[in-house]
């Protein structure tokens, strides 16, 4: 049995409107994952994927529940989750390379040492050679890719990811795809990612948690068993579209009356 | 060739100028004391600049502007950062500041002679006082203005103060406060002008009450025109230092970022 890294218990959010009113955006939520494990959260808009994910990255407080963490939080203030933004949030006067190394440098890391982790993750996602570039001289999908190794490049015990490929082409969201799994196999982390895209949840999780429209909560948990390494050739198997069925028929059913 | 185009430009439209001053002066038998034509201003110039009377005046006055709008732009950026950071400090401070942002600074000028003497020190003041406003004002506009994923990214990577300031605030901040620095500038120019005016043995400002009451019209007109050629250096100059900035900007790409 492998070591839980992240716990959710009974975890709720409700923000206070600007005029003092009260927005329920996640009802209370249980959810465990494992360590290396691949989760996508799956829902329609607005049913408070983007706020788990900010209360579980610590950048807003839960309402109410705990958060436990596989690891010791403190012992890495500010190194141990990465997030990967909707948008790629990169620091447009700063070319790919420092935008990339941005938090080693915050975090202190050695200038070399850094730009070699760096150099070696852009390279793995086919940014080499574009280290010098200005954000705004690239394309949507490379400045996400860009984000991507920025939040890799510390070496995160957990790894958000916000829709990130939420803004690209359909073309350009499968490519992003076979990247995201090849560094996930190239070193195993644990992901909660979030998606609209029912193709690319059953493509990328292992195991896949269907929420109910707002408020949030989770309607339906499914472990994912098709076989890895995956490759685009998965998709055309009978496995494949037999979860695609699945998941669209649990996000389209009715919530279950509470 | 772009640039010396501009040059060609300027030099017609002074050229124009000139010739309808001259025309004007001429044609409409303009008493000189009201208007002297073109020449005798050029000689009250060029003799002005010989004796070092507006070379000295154009070092005092630059001196003050230089100085007062440097200290007031850091001051009021310094205060406008502080102010983002902390909602208690805003409250605390909040009517104290508009009271003295909203007074006519200019109106205040007597004062500050009152107080700071007939020297630089006064002048000065009032120059700081003027720039200090809405540099503080652009920088808070600036700061708050950052958007919520930048913010989000900060507080992930437990950025401290100071690098949440100096590495992702004020950088995303800076065409805000560039716009408040070009305001502040047009201000200290008029602050040093209307300080030497009211006190004091030096500077342009000086220099144009001594032609009025000595009914040297040409020198009145000479430390006005260097007045005007002061105010557009300092401008451009601050401009350059925008552009060389922000050429990552994208509403400054393709200018400075070749330089
Ligand atoms: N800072 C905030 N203040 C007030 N309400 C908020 C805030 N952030 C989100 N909400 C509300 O909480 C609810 C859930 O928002 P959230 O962004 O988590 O949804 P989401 O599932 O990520 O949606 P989407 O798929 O469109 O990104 C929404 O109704 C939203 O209006
Ligand atoms: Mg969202």
């Amino acid at each position: 049995m492998q070591s839980e890294a992240l716990r959710l218990q009974g975890v709720s959010k409700t923000y206070t409107g600007a005029r003092g009113s009260r927005i329920a955006a996640l009802l209370p939520t249980d959810l465990a994952v494992r360590e290396g494990e691949f989760v996508s959260l799956i829902g329609p808009s607005g049913c408070g994927k983007s706020t788990l994910l900010k209360v579980v990255a610590g950048l807003t407080p839960p309402t109410q529940g705990t958060i436990t963490y596989g690891w010791d939080r403190a012992s890495r203030p500010g190194q141990d989750i990465g997030f990967v933004f909707q948008d790629p949030v990169l620091l447009p006067w700063k070319n790919v390379l420092e935008n990339a190394r941005f938090p080693l440098e915050v975090f202190g890391v050695g200038r070399e040492q850094a730009d070699r982790t760096v150099l070696e993750l852009l390279d793995a996602v086919g940014l080499g050679g574009f280290e010098r570039a200005l954000p705004r001289e690239l394309s949507g999908g490379m400045r996400q890719r860009v984000s991507i190794v920025r939040a890799l490049a510390y070496d995160p015990k957990l790894l958000l990811m916000d829709e990130p490929f939420g803004a690209l082409d359909l073309l350009t969201r499968d490519l992003m795809s076979d990247i995201l799994l090849g560094l996930w196999s190239r070193s195993p982390k644990t992901v909660v990612f979030v998606t609209h895209s029912v193709e690319e949840a059953v493509y990328l999780s292992d195991r896949l948690v269907v929420m109910s429209p707002r408020p949030g909560q989770v309607k339906e948990i499914m472990e994912v068993d098709l076989p890895r390494p995956r490759d685009p050739a998965v998709k055309d198997t009978d496995g494949f579209v037999h979860w695609m069925r699945r998941v669209k028929a649990a996000l389209d059913a009715q919530p279950v009356a509470s | 060739m772009k640039r010396w185009g501009l040059v060609v430009h300027y030099v017609a439209t002074l050229v124009v100028l000139t010739a309808v001053w001259q025309l004007y002066v001429s044609v409409g038998h303009v008493s000189s004391f009201l208007l002297p034509a073109p020449l005798p201003v050029l000689t009250a110039l060029l003799a002005s600049l010989r004796s070092g009377q507006l070379v000295s005046a154009t070092a005092q006055t630059c001196l003050e502007i230089l100085v007062g709008f440097g200290v007031g732009s850091v001051l009021g950026v310094a205060l406008g950062a502080l102010l983002s950071r902390s909602e208690l400090l805003r409250t605390a401070t909040g009517s104290l500041l508009l009271f003295f942002q909203t007074a006519p600074k200019i109106a205040l000028a007597p004062l500050f002679i009152l107080w700071f003497g007939l020297g630089l020190l006064s002048k000065l003041v009032l120059v700081v006082s003027l720039v200090f406003f809405p540099a503080m004002v652009a920088t808070t506009v600036g700061i708050s203005s950052v958007p919520g994923p930048f913010v989000d990214l900060a507080n992930l990577l437990g950025l401290r103060p100071a690098q949440r300031f100096f590495r992702i605030q004020l950088p995303l901040a800076l065409p805000d406060i560039f716009a408040g620095l070009k305001v502040g500038l047009v201000q200290a120019v008029i602050g040093a002008i209307v300080a030497e005016w009211m006190a004091g043995n030096a500077g342009l400002g000086y220099l144009m009450v001594y032609g009025d009451t000595t009914f040297d019209t040409p020198l009145l007109i000479a430390a006005i025109l260097m007045t005007v050629l002061v105010s557009v250096v300092f401008t451009g100059l601050l401009v350059r230092v925008e552009t060389r900035l922000l050429s990552w900007h994208a509403a400054y790409a393709g200018e400075g970022g070749s330089s």
